[in-house]
């Protein structure tokens, strides 16, 4: 680390977000400044010199010499991280670890890897990895009225309310594309700034073709899955099975591949409410 | 080990963290990370698992609760399935159980809904749980461009398109 300290830096910045304090430090002016939407949802910075973890960014570029380029590089602590000569690379791994730490260490939260929206004063809960059609169903679910919540993480609390998570969404508009980020609001959509109760789990994924047909996850297996999705599970396992079970218990869990995202959104709204526990 | 030893099973309590959910038991194992879900047979026997209670006694106990036959090999392969789940202190004797299928055809097809199951999971590591989808490295291509390549012995890269050589590789930046 101290290798790292003797490099030079140029600006710094201290932010807490979710409980955790984060700093990061850039070797060149307006870097930090440059990341804005890259930050978590919420953040805001702090005065303190302690924090849970610190990124350090090198940012690279045109050499001097002729046709040499460096490449912009970021630490995680010691540890580095990312390697590449593309500033939205750079930038988007910065994003993606300092997420990740957030909702590892979060000390009074448990953090799913999960999309949400809000609708009719509960919480749609929709839990799994990225590539399986997810941010397609959220922004259907979107466009037919729901609130967004977020596209990455449910956000539970010890009470087992879930809260906003509002990173902007990451749309792919055609397969092997890159994804484009968009804003709730340019889908006509709220952005929810309260917790809600969960009102439904539903674990889906897109098949060509597939049919609608829902079946109740009994809560023990609702758990497990809900478990493998769950960030802290290892690191705070007390903490990831309380959250997982009141989740498991009190809100109705189904489960079912979907087709269509438009179509899919007006049943998974309908199912809010008309299923119970 | 001697079928006498195993007459009144016992079930490990150190390094589990246990939650009840209804008629049903969630256990995670600190020891291995691995994380249990018991359905209502498998938890009515795990329950009864506190050293005095005997075999005969917990087949009871399931014809009392879930009004199936009181048949002992339907505590013993609970209790095979506790066992390999590693949620007991001391595994039963290897033939102690009949296998579900030989369970079905003795008690019924009906029984099957009944039968004790334990279901388990490797609890995630952080970076799994987040969005990182792994594939096979063979298999990085236009369809699976940021996704992770395991490379078992080396390290992970993700899949990226690589312009200088006109073809997809996993030569991106390290991944968990």
């Amino acid at each position: 680390m101290e290798k790292l300290d003797r490099l030079g830096w140029a600006e710094g910045i201290c932010f807490s977000a979710y409980g955790v304090r984060v700093g990061l430090r850039a070797n060149r002016p307006g870097v930090l400044s440059a990341l804005g939407e890259y930050l978590p949802p919420g953040w805001r910075p702090v005065d303190s010199p302690l924090v849970d973890q610190l990124f350090s960014i090198r940012m690279g570029g045109a050499d001097g010499r002729r046709g040499l380029r460096r490449y912009h590089l970021l630490y995680g602590g010691i540890l580095q991280l990312c390697r590449t000569l593309d500033d939205r690379e750079l930038f988007e791994a910065i994003e993606n670890h300092v997420q990740l730490n957030i909702a590892a260490d979060a000390p009074r939260r448990v953090f799913i890897h999960a999309c949400v929206v809000g609708w009719a004063g509960r919480a749609v809960v929709i839990p799994g990895r990225t590539h399986t059609g997810k941010s397609q169903l959220v922004a259907a679910l979107l466009r037919a009225g729901a609130e967004y919540f977020s596209e990455e993480y449910a956000v539970l609390d010890p009470r087992g309310r879930v809260y906003p998570y509002p990173r902007r969404l990451s749309l792919r508009e055609e397969e092997g594309a890159p994804p484009v980020r968009v804003a709730a609001a340019e889908l006509g959509a709220r952005t929810a700034r309260r917790s809600l109760p969960a009102g439904l789990v539903l674990f889906t994924e897109y098949r060509p073709g597939a049919r609608w047909r829902p079946r109740v996850v009994p809560p023990g297996a609702a758990a497990l899955m809900l478990l493998e999705n769950t960030v802290c599970a290892r690191t705070r396992p007390r903490a990831a099975l309380a959250a997982v079970r009141r989740l498991a218990m009190e809100a109705p869990v189904l489960k079912s591949a979907r087709g269509e995202a438009d179509e899919t959104a007006l049943r998974v709204l309908a199912a809010v409410g008309a299923v119970r526990r | 080990m001697e079928e006498g030893t195993f007459a009144c099973p016992v079930r490990r309590e150190e390094e589990l963290v246990v939650q009840e959910l209804g008629d049903e038991v969630l256990v995670y194992d600190l020891r291995r990370h691995r994380a249990h879900a018991l359905n209502r047979a498998a938890a009515l026997v795990w329950r009864q698992c506190d050293g005095k209670t005997s075999v005969s006694e917990m087949a009871a106990a399931l014809h009392r609760e879930l009004g199936i036959a009181a048949d002992e090999e339907m505590a013993r392969l609970a209790l095979r399935r506790l066992a390999a789940a590693r949620l007991l202190q001391t595994p039963p004797p290897a033939d102690a159980a009949l296998s579900r299928r030989d369970l079905m055809r003795k008690l019924g097809v009906g029984v099957a809904a009944a039968l004790p199951v334990v279901t388990s999971i490797v609890a995630p590591h952080a970076a799994a749980a987040a969005s990182v989808v792994y594939i096979d490295p063979a298999l990085c291509n236009e369809q699976n461009v940021g996704k992770c390549c395991l490379n078992p012995g080396s390290t992970n890269k993700y899949c990226r398109y690589n312009p200088g050589m006109g073809k997809y590789e996993c030569t991106g930046n390290p991944c968990p």
